[in-house]
C-alpha cells in the first residue's frame, strides 16, 4: 500500500522523501549512540583515521551491511505484499540477534523516534498499525521501522536499502569526527571513499536470505557490552 | 556425495520431586550417552554425551533431542572435543534440540568443536525454555588445532544458536565463517585472538551482583570480556581468548558463580578421566 503523495521528486521518484527519512535532520536520535565504536576509542583501539578507516570497514560489512540490510529489505519486500504477521516475524528476529542490551535498546529506541513521526505520515496503513501494536512490547527495531515506511512512502527496497546503510556509516563517521576527533573534511573524504563498499554490501544485502545472515562480531559485542560501564562517556550506546 | 553416518541421542529426563533419573532413551551410534551419576547429591542428573567414533566426518548428521521435563535438573557435558575432520566435499551437521521445563534447570557444558583444517561443519543449537526455566550453556568456537598451529583453517563453520522462552525468539546468534575471506581478524570480528566463547543464562531473577563477579574473573583471567543482560531473565557473556585452556578455566569459574549466585549451589569439577 502506497501512501498518497509517493514517488513524489524531480528526478529519481521518491528522492525528497529519501532524503528526508535518510536525512540527518529526521527525529531518530541516531546522533548519540556509537554502536560499541566509543569504547574503541576509549581503550586507544582507534586513534586516528586509518583505523578509523578500518573500523568504519568492518562495521559497514559485518554489521550494516551484514546483518541489518538485509532485514531492511526482508521487511520492505513484507511491506510490498502486506504481509504483517512476516514483518514481525523478522522484526523479532532481529531483535534476538542483538546480543548486547545497549545494541538492543539503542535499536528499539531510534525505532521508537522515528515511528514517532513516521506513524503520523501513514495513519492508515495497516503495516503502519501493525508496528505501532510492537511499538512497547517487544519494540520496533529502527531497521523494521525504517524499511515499511519508505517502503509506504513508494520507494522500492534497493533504495530503502542503500539509503539505510549510507545514512547508518555516515552517523558513524559523524562518531568518529566527535570522538577521534576527524576533521569535517577527512570524513566527507573517507564517506565519500567508502561508496563502493557500500554498493557492494547493498547488492549483496538484497540476495540475502534472513536464514544466511551472521552476527558474529564478538570484539564489538564485548566493546558494547564494556560501554556500559566506562567511566565517562558522550555517547547512549 | 559422501556417505556419513546418522547418530541419534533422544533422552527425557523426569524428577519425582527428589532426583532426577533418565526416564526414557534411546540411542543410535555414533551417538551415545553414559548412565546419569548424581554428582552434586542433590539429585541432579550428570550426563555425558559421547562419540564412540572419535571425530565427526564428512555426510556425518548426529541428532540429539533432550527434554528436562518440569522440575527436573540436568547437567550434559561431553567427553572430549567435538573433532570435526578434513573434508573432500559435502560437509557435516550436528542438530541439538534441548527442552527444559517449568521449574527445570539445564547446565549444558560442550567441550569445543575443533574444526580441522579443510572441514565443513553445520551446527545447530536449539533451546526451548519456559519463563521458570532455569538455563546455563556455552558454545566455545576453537580455531582448531592450534597447538600444530593450524588456525582457522576451516573451509566452513556455520553455527547457529536460538534460544526460545515460552514460544518467543529471545536469541539468536548466528556464526557463519568461511576463515579464507580473511574476514576473522577484522576489526570488530575476532581481531588478533584464536578462540571465543558465548555463554547464555536464563533465569528468574539474576542477581546484578553476578555480573560484578563475571567481570572481576574476567579481569584476574586477563581475557576480554563482559556480561549484558538481554532482558530482565536473560543475560549473555562474550569472551575472545588467545589461549583456549585459559578460557575453558575462565569459563568454569563463571559457571561455577552462577550456580553459587542463582541455582545456591556449590560448583563442582567436571571430571573426564
Amino acid at each position: 500500500m502506497k501512501a498518497d503523495g509517493a514517488g513524489r521528486g524531480f528526478g529519481h521518484p521518491g528522492i525528497c522523501s529519501l532524503l528526508q527519512f535518510a536525512g540527518g535532520t529526521f527525529p531518530t536520535g541516531a546522533f548519540s549512540h556509537s554502536f560499541g565504536f566509543e569504547t574503541y576509542v576509549y581503550e586507544n583501539a582507534v586513534c586516528d583515521l586509518a583505523e578509523f578507516q578500518a573500523f568504519a570497514d568492518s562495521y559497514l560489512r559485518s554489521v550494516l551491511g551484514g546483518t541489518e540490510a538485509p532485514f531492511v529489505a526482508a521487511v520492505c519486500r513484507h511491506a510490498v505484499d502486506g504481509n504483517t504477521e512476516r514483518i514481525r516475524e523478522c522484526n523479532e528476529l532481529l531483535t534476538a540477534m542483538r546480543l548486547t542490551k545497549e545494541s538492543r535498546e539503542a535499536s528499539i529506541k531510534t525505532g521508537k523516534a522515528f515511528l514517532r513521526v513516521a506513524a503520523a505520515l501513514f495513519p492508515d496503513a495497516p503495516e503502519m498499525k501493525c508496528l505501532l501494536e510492537l511499538q512497547d512490547c517487544p519494540g520496533v527495531n529502527y531497521a523494521t521501522a525504517f524499511g515499511v515506511t519508505l517502503t509506504l512512502a513508494g520507494l522500492d527496497a534497493a533504495d530503502v536499502v542503500s539509503a539505510y546503510v549510507f545514512s547508518g556509516l555516515s552517523s558513524l563517521i559523524q562518531c568518529g569526527v566527535k570522538l577521534i576527533p576527524l576533521g569535517n573534511t577527512e570524513a566527507q573524504f573517507l564517506l565519500f571513499r567508502m561508496q563502493d563498499q557500500v554498493t557492494d554490501v547493498c547488492a549483496a544485502a538484497l540476495l540475502t536470505d534472513l536464514s544466511d545472515v551472521c552476527n558474529f562480531t564478538p570484539c564489538l559485542d564485548i566493546a558494547s557490552v564494556k560501554h556500559e560501564d566506562l567511566p565517562s562517556r558522550l555517547y547512549i550506546s | 556425495m559422501t556417505q556419513g553416518a546418522t547418530g541419534k541421542l533422544k533422552l527425557v529426563f523426569r524428577s519425582n520431586g527428589k532426583q532426577t533419573s533418565l526416564a526414557e532413551q534411546y540411542y543410535k551410534l555414533p551417538l551415545q550417552v553414559l548412565p546419569p551419576h548424581d554428582q552434586d547429591g542433590d539429585g541432579t542428573a550428570f550426563v555425558y554425551f559421547l562419540n564412540p567414533s572419535g571425530g565427526i566426518l564428512s555426510g556425518d548428521r548426529l541428532c540429539t533431542e533432550l527434554l528436562a521435563d518440569d522440575n527436573a535438573s540436568v547437567v550434559a557435558t561431553t567427553t572430549s572435543n567435538n573433532k570435526i575432520y578434513k573434508m573432500d566435499d559435502g560437509y557435516a551437521g550436528i542438530y541439538n534440540d534441548f527442552s527444559v521445563g517449568d521449574h527445570a534447570a539445564l547446565e549444558y557444558l560442550p567441550l569445543p568443536t575443533v574444526p580441522f583444517a579443510g572441514s565443513n561443519l553445520r551446527q545447530e543449537n536449539i533451546f526451548r525454555i519456559r519463563g521458570s526455566s532455569v538455563l546455563f550453556a556455552w558454545d566455545i568456537l576453537s580455531p582448531g588445532r592450534w597447538r600444530s598451529n593450524e588456525i582457522f583453517a576451516y573451509d566452513r563453520f556455520d553455527s547457529l544458536t536460538k534460544i526460545y522462552r515460552d514460544g518467543r525468539l529471545i536469541v539468536c546468534e548466528h556464526i557463519l565463517v568461511e576463515p579464507g575471506e580473511k574476514t576473522l581478524t577484522r576489526i570488530c570480528v575476532m581481531e588478533s585472538y584464536l578462540t571465543s566463547a558465548s555463554v547464555y543464562l536464563c533465569a528468574r531473577g539474576i542477581p546484578l551482583s553476578l555480573k560484578d563477579q563475571i567481570q572481576q574473573i574476567l579481569r584476574s583471567s586477563d581475557l576480554r570480556g563482559g556480561m549484558t543482560f538481554l532482558d530482565r531473565e536473560a543475560a549473555a557473556i562474550r569472551v575472545v581468548a588467545n589461549d583456549p585452556l585459559l578460557l575453558q578455566e575462565a569459563l568454569d569459574a563463571i559457571w561455577t558463580a552462577f550456580r553459587k549466585q542463582v541455582l545456591g549451589k556449590d560448583g563442582t569439577k567436571i571430571r573426564r578421566y
